[in-house]
């Protein structure tokens, strides 16, 4: 089923700020025919993300960063930073291929040479819009580290690489546990090879 | 614990919560905290806003058959997809569903398969737990592997008081894997549910049958 298949009734704004929540009212067909009664969806609107892997097939390294993160300490995280691979919102009039290499210089340092999209998904369809594009971009991670990110926008973003395997005994440990980073490793140990071939 | 390879390690008694403001408080709950933590260079921070939705925990589960390799999955319609603009608002997933307060995440896990799909769970595994979109929402998900037998799944399923209207249908684990490749399946749930599979259907096969 398709976009026509829903009937969207109203709209009403809840809350305007850094982010927006909408209060839906629709309906949509049902599998067995006819239509739903009408459904009220509370949705939080946010823009589309690029994310990106930063790889380096010659050293088998993955370039990671850590950052605090406050949906992990208003859940009661007793650790509420997060380790994660590149990502960003991607701005109005900006594609996500210039956000993801924009992004990776910001928080890594690093320049991407080959980028290729990989995947798109979304975080949580059941209440958030956001939608994110996932890049793997080819990087050198000889002498990556430091701090990085733009303080006015409240960034302090550690930086430093692991080998793939590392990088996947973080995602099976727990200590890589958000959807983009779980999805990017993963993806990077089933492609890895394949990658390393076609990149070096 | 020491996350990152340098050993830098900050924890909660490294943030401190100045304010918390209520923004909207219907189905979902939305705050504005105020607050600052330590800085990776010594320091703090100065004060950050950041907007943060409320989840409760959610519980996720590939429900597996080991003997004929398949996997159950659903559809049904997401308000946020059609909300994004997609072309195609309904969304092909693994079994998930929202913890209830006082419900341990197996259970929960066990009883949301058994509504949206009809199949009873056996033995059930936890796989991986991470956080859907952390830099704007506490929601949790908590991931299991169950082993259910497939044959003759099918149909529609879901609480219609609830607005559910579940379509569930069997694939097999290869079919189901290159779903995530080809985009067909693209929520984050399933596709970590499915890349883990693929990393572990081996065993789960030795350990089940």
């Amino acid at each position: 089923m398709n976009r026509d298949n829903v009937e969207l009734e109203s709209s009403e704004i809840l809350h305007d700020g850094f982010f927006r929540m909408d209060h839906f009212h629709l309906r949509h067909r049902l599998f067995a025919g006819g239509w739903s009664p009408s459904l009220s969806r509370e949705i939080m609107l946010r823009d589309p993300v690029a994310a990106v892997i930063p790889y380096d097939p010659s050293n088998d390294q993955v370039v990671l960063i850590e950052q605090f993160r406050g949906g992990m300490y208003a859940a009661g995280d007793k650790t509420p930073w997060s380790i994660e691979i590149v990502a960003g919102i991607i701005e109005k009039g900006e594609n996500a291929t210039e956000m993801a290499r924009r992004e990776t210089f910001e928080e890594t340092g690093c320049t991407v040479d080959r980028l290729e999209q990989i995947m798109e998904f979304y975080p949580s369809p059941g209440g958030c819009s956001e939608h994110v594009t996932v890049f793997c971009g080819m990087v050198s991670a000889v002498g990556v580290g430091g701090v990085h990110g733009v303080a006015s926008e409240g960034e302090d973003i550690r930086v430093f690489s692991t080998s793939t395997e590392e990088a996947m005994a973080l995602v099976r440990s727990g200590a890589i546990n958000n959807s983009i980073g779980v999805i990017g490793i993963q993806w990077l140990a089933m492609n890895r090879d394949d990658l390393r071939d076609r990149w070096t | 614990m020491t996350k990152g390879k340098e050993g830098t390690e900050f924890n909660r008694n490294d943030v401190e919560l100045r304010k918390t403001e209520t923004l909207h408080d219907g189905f979902f709950r939305m705050v504005r905290m105020h607050l600052c933590h330590k800085l990776f260079a010594g320091d703090w921070s100065p004060s950050l806003s950041r907007e943060i939705v409320l989840h409760g925990g959610v519980a996720a589960i590939i429900p597996y058959d080991p003997v004929l390799d398949t996997v159950v999955l659903i559809e049904q319609f997401r308000g946020a997809i059609y909300a994004a603009g997609d072309a195609h608002p309904w969304s092909i997933s693994i079994a998930a569903g929202i913890i209830e307060t006082g419900e341990n995440a197996e259970e929960m896990a066990r009883r949301e398969t058994f509504e949206e799909t009809g199949c009873v769970i056996g033995r059930i595994e936890k796989a991986l737990s991470f956080y859907s979109s952390p830099g704007g929402s506490s929601q949790h998900v908590t991931l299991f592997c169950g082993e259910v037998s497939s044959s003759g799944v099918g149909g529609l399923h879901g609480i219609a008081a609830e607005g559910e209207d579940i379509r569930a249908f069997t694939k097999t684990a290869a079919e189901a894997i290159a779903m995530v490749d080809t985009g067909q399946i693209d929520n984050a749930v399933s596709i970590v549910g499915l890349q883990w599979l693929d990393k572990h259907r081996d065993a789960l096969q030795e350990r089940w049958t």
